[in-house]
């Protein structure tokens, strides 16, 4: 009775905003737009995004600020949803949070780091909402990435970068990059302890499979094009994986080569994502989205009782913002249709 | 009583006294700002023109808003510096000639004071983090302490460096996984729930390597610079004796800073409520206009403070044009603030009225009339002597001793009201007749009534509650036209519900079923019909006939038919509303009666048990009918006047006066 209560009405809320997604007929004729500019003014007038994008001039928007507006729209639907839960459910939405936050860290700190002026990072900024934890104004106005970190001082991800600071000089961004990306996972493995066994089921089956994808990402890029020691693989990888457990995860790491970790990759759960006929570098990142895709549509079909329709619609409302902005992307660069389908992930 | 009627000022000075006149009419404590730019484009401002104002007139036609060139920020940044350190001042009066008007000299007094109270607080501070920065070595060596190695020997060794590092649990974990192959040594040496300590010897020559992992597990390295030489033991040892003295410096410089503190008091008081006259001063100064020479401020004071106004500017008074306007000669745009002045018996209650609507300027003021017939219902459905005392006790201890005069205030007149009332029923802490314990020692039997007891006369009881609303109603009637009257409003003044028309519907009647209940053929019943026809056909027309009498055309503002089909719902909606209203004040002997029920099931209670537990009952029975029954009378009370008899006559459109002063100064 308790699940019926607190899942009958977000679950249905969920259906209604299910709408808002591009139909496969939509997508199809906004791939078969032909320029940048259609295709913004197709999204206008033709989908329900319209209502988003009526407040901005679609002649003067850059790809970049299509990015933005989509991203801002996708965290007010998430807060949105989190006032149709309670306790926990809520607590968890904003621990998903993080994930999103320290998106917006990121995107300030390096625009300290090189140099972007203030109202340019404005623009760029996505996800200040009603959940935030940080104070957007302030972290904007320091005049550099150590007085970010400080001003950071209070909020949850201070401690974990407060003495990376000095290594700017030597590493630039990348172990506070690193550092800020490890919170969220810290932060959800910490936090599921306290939910009801089916949900927890749910969140460490979804989190652990991104987290194997994530993993098997960085490996991937870190043998082929940056030759990094296995060690630093291992370390930076996420340990909560669902279908690589810990040995596993090692085994990929210390791969000697490309060709190894793709021989190993065979024995895995992971193996579709490399068996295309031609894959490409450049189509990992969608292969993965494609991955999760079914898993989520898999959630979504089932429709239980349980926090599983919830997180698969947020996660499904940010692989349709990725196509979206994938296609309008080619757009612009005027790739052909046929090219196009193959950087999203639906398939026609 | 009732509304105060406002006077609008208009000054015209020279600039050169602008900050004279605007801190002197804060000090005054009575006037309401108006955007002069705006008095003065919707109305003639009017100056004489006499030759003594020449000068004036001619500038009249350069008016702007008045710009402000003083920046306050920095000021309050400094007091507010001021403030964090000192403690909240209290009990200190000052006067108003003590108060620091001399910009200059004000902001240089607040600059120093921030300044030498800044110096010390900063010397102070740098110790208290020196004082840190040892206890987190303290804390640091803690992880050590067993270890009887010498720090040069541990910092100096030959092939192997040595390093303490602190690591995350999660990373920890990491760092196990892959002990194999990682080229040092480390072992744990101290564990918490979210770090590990780990102690690392690492050759040399693998040194970058394992650099790179550890930085990887995002390690950070404990510094452990100490001066001091020895085996950790030795060091902790010496520390703490430093750690002493740091200890007794710092409290020496606090009572330094203290002592500073409390000496400056007065002074620091004198210079807060100096910026705060500052402060609110440009605010008013921000409502003024301005030309190259003069000023000109327009604003709200009551009539019977214009007085201390003009004698709070009195020095500068012949340099200076003071003109008065009446409320009712200033442009309707310019809103009439509200101020109520209501007589010690009803002055809480205005807190009441405000809650629901400030009455507009030309409205009447309900408080008095909410008042006394809050009294009379609360008093009516809650009559109890000792639990009214007890009431009026609260109150007296809420406006006494926790500075809540709204509410006390409000909980001592209903506790006597209550009290009174309790004689009425002869109802003390619930007991009519007394239980035998207190028959016997006291010798009385009963409680003495002089009015009725409800619970024997019910049907009584009920009907007095209907005729108190009749009554209230018919009161409300007379607000209603005295209000529609004021605002000249034709049609709902005499053909509206709550107009004439509707009054005299409402008595006809009222006197028509008194008269068949009682058997009295005053009238013959066509004439009572026609009446109720008649009025009930004025109301329906109410708009055309307004504006046929009036002059007006069109004489529909909207369409007819939606006209007629609105207005015959209205009908409908007038009929029952009216009884409804009526009938909703049978509550008030309802809840007579429930007041003695309660302590009714009560007493059936404590009759059950005996001794301590039938006493006990007594007394759980009153808390429950002090706290429960209390609020829902409260409630229904409110609920009466805010419905029932608000909706009849109180538009509430006004806007509150705000007069802008600084407490606090005599």
């Amino acid at each position: 009775m308790g699940r019926v209560v607190d899942f009958t009405a977000i679950n249905a809320k969920i259906k209604a905003m299910e709408g808002f997604w591009l139909k496969k007929s939509q997508y199809k004729e906004l791939i078969e737009c032909n320029n940048f500019r259609e295709a913004l003014i197709y999204l206008r007038d033709k989908t329900k995004y319209g209502d988003t994008l009526k407040e901005y001039n679609v002649e003067e928007l850059h790809r970049g600020q299509l990015e933005v507006i989509l991203k801002r729209k996708y965290i007010s639907n998430f807060t949105k949803l989190s006032h149709f839960l309670r306790d926990d459910y809520r607590k968890l939405l904003k621990v998903i949070f993080t994930r999103f936050e320290v998106d917006d860290i990121k995107v300030i700190i390096r625009g300290k780091y090189i140099g972007k002026r203030t109202e340019d990072l404005e623009q760029r900024i996505s996800y200040k909402c009603s959940m935030s934890t940080i104070n957007y104004d302030e972290l904007l106005q320091a005049d550099n990435v150590e007085q970010v970190v400080d001003k950071l001082k209070g909020t949850i991800y201070y401690k974990y970068i407060y003495n990376l600071v000095d290594s700017i000089e030597d590493d630039g961004l990348f172990r506070i990059e690193m550092a800020l990306d490890s919170v969220y996972f810290i932060l959800l493995k910490r936090f599921i302890k306290k939910l009801p066994k089916e949900d927890k089921e749910v969140v460490e089956k979804i989190n652990g499979i991104q987290a194997d994808l994530l993993n098997i990402q960085m490996i991937y890029r870190g043998l082929k094009y940056y030759q990094l020691p296995s060690e630093i693989l291992f370390n930076y990888a996420v340990q909560d994986g669902c279908k690589l457990k810990k040995d596993d995860l090692k085994r990929l790491c210390y791969s000697k080569n490309i060709d190894d970790f793709l021989n190993k990759i065979k024995t895995t759960a992971y193996k579709e994502i490399f068996n295309i006929s031609e894959f490409e570098d450049y189509l990992l990142e969608k292969e993965m989205m494609a991955f999760l895709q079914k898993l989520y549509t898999r959630y979504k079909t089932e429709a239980k009782m349980n926090i599983s329709v919830i997180l698969a619609y947020l996660e499904l409302s940010l692989i349709e913002y990725r196509n979206i902005v994938s296609i309008v992307e080619n757009k612009r660069y005027s790739q052909h249709n046929d090219e196009i389908i193959k950087y999203i992930t639906t398939t026609m | 009583m009732a509304i105060e009627k406002m006077i609008m000022l208009n000054i015209v000075g020279h600039i050169a006294d602008i900050d004279k006149v605007s801190k002197s009419l804060v000090l005054s404590g009575c006037v309401q700002p108006v955007d002069a730019m705006q008095e003065l484009n919707t109305t003639d401002f009017t100056v004489k023109t006499t030759e003594d104002n020449l000068d004036a007139l001619l500038d009249v036609c350069y008016i702007r808003p008045y710009a402000n060139s003083r920046n306050l920020s920095e000021l309050e940044k400094a007091m507010e510096k001021i403030r964090s350190l000192c403690p909240k001042s209290k009990g200190i009066k000052i006067k108003a000639e003590e108060l620091i008007s001399d910009f200059s000299e004000l902001s240089d007094a607040i600059m120093n004071l921030e300044k030498t109270l800044g110096q010390k607080y900063e010397v102070l501070q740098n110790k208290v983090s020196e004082r840190n920065n040892i206890l987190e070595t303290l804390k640091h060596l803690q992880f050590l302490k067993g270890l009887d190695i010498s720090f040069e020997e541990l910092n100096n060794l030959k092939y192997m460096d040595c390093r303490i590092m602190k690591i995350s649990s999660e990373n920890m974990k990491k760092l196990r996984n892959n002990y194999e192959n990682i080229p040092s040594i480390a072992s744990t040496i101290y564990e918490h729930k979210d770090y590990h300590i780990i102690m690392a010897f690492t050759p040399y020559i693998l040194l970058p390597e394992a650099d790179r992992i550890y930085n990887s597990l995002n390690c950070e390295i404990i510094p452990l610079s100490v001066k001091e030489k020895g085996t950790p033991k030795e060091i902790i040892n010496s520390l703490n004796s430093k750690l002493n003295d740091i200890n007794k410096e710092i409290q020496n410089l606090e009572s330094e800073l203290d002592k500073e503190i409390n000496d400056n008091k007065n002074q620091i008081y004198i210079l807060e409520k100096s910026l705060e006259l500052e402060v609110k001063s440009n605010f008013i100064k921000d409502h003024m206009a301005s030309t190259n020479e003069f000023f000109y401020f327009s604003g709200w004071v009551p009539k019977r403070l214009v007085g201390k106004v003009k004698k709070s500017i009195e020095d500068s008074k012949d340099k200076l044009i003071i003109t008065e306007k009446e409320a009712h000669e200033v442009s309707s745009n310019i809103v009439v603030p509200t101020s109520l002045r209501n007589n010690f018996i009803v002055r809480p209650f205005e807190s009441m009225v405000h809650m629901y609507a400030v009455p507009s300027y030309g409205e009447l003021d309900p408080t008095i009339f909410l008042g006394l017939s809050y009294m009379l219902l609360f008093g009516a459905m809650f009559g109890d002597v000792g639990q009214g005392l007890i009431f009026t006790l609260v109150g007296i201890l809420l406006l006494k001793k926790m500075n809540r005069p709204n509410l006390g205030g409000v909980l001592f007149r209903l506790g006597i009201s209550s009290t009174i009332f309790g004689f009425a029923y002869g109802s003390i802490f619930g007991f009519e007749e007394f239980p035998h314990f207190i028959q016997e020692a006291f010798g009385v039997e009963e409680m003495p009534h002089f009015f009725i007891r409800p619970m024997d006369n019910i049907m009584e009881t009920l009907i007095y509650g209907v005729m108190i609303g009749c009554i209230l109603l018919v009161v409300s009637y007379i607000y209603s036209l005295i209000n529609n009257f004021r605002k000249r409003d034709l049609e709902n003044g005499v053909f509206g519900k709550d107009g004439l028309v509707g009054f005299i519907f409402f008595l006809s009647l009222l006197a028509f079923i008194i008269t068949t209940y009682l058997k009295i053929n005053l009238l013959p019943n066509g004439i009572w019909f026609s009446i109720f026809g008649v009025s009930l056909l004025l109301m329906l027309f109410k708009e055309p006939l307004a504006n046929l009498i009036l002059g007006k055309r069109p004489l529909y503002s909207e369409g007819k038919t939606d006209y007629y089909v609105e207005g015959g719902f209205g009908i409908i909606e007038t009929l029952i509303s009216l009884f409804s209203n009526t009938v909703s004040f049978i509550r008030v002997g309802a809840f007579a009666l429930n007041h003695v029920g309660l302590f009714m099931a009560f007493t059936a209670l404590a009759k059950m048990m005996n001794g301590m537990g039938s006493v006990f009952m007594y007394v759980l029975g009153n808390i429950v009918i002090l706290g429960l029954e209390g609020l829902i009378v409260f409630i229904q009370g409110l609920r009466l006047e805010y419905y029932e008899l608000f909706s009849k006559y109180f538009e509430g459109e006004g806007e509150v006066f705000e007069s802008i002063k600084v407490t606090g100064v005599a």
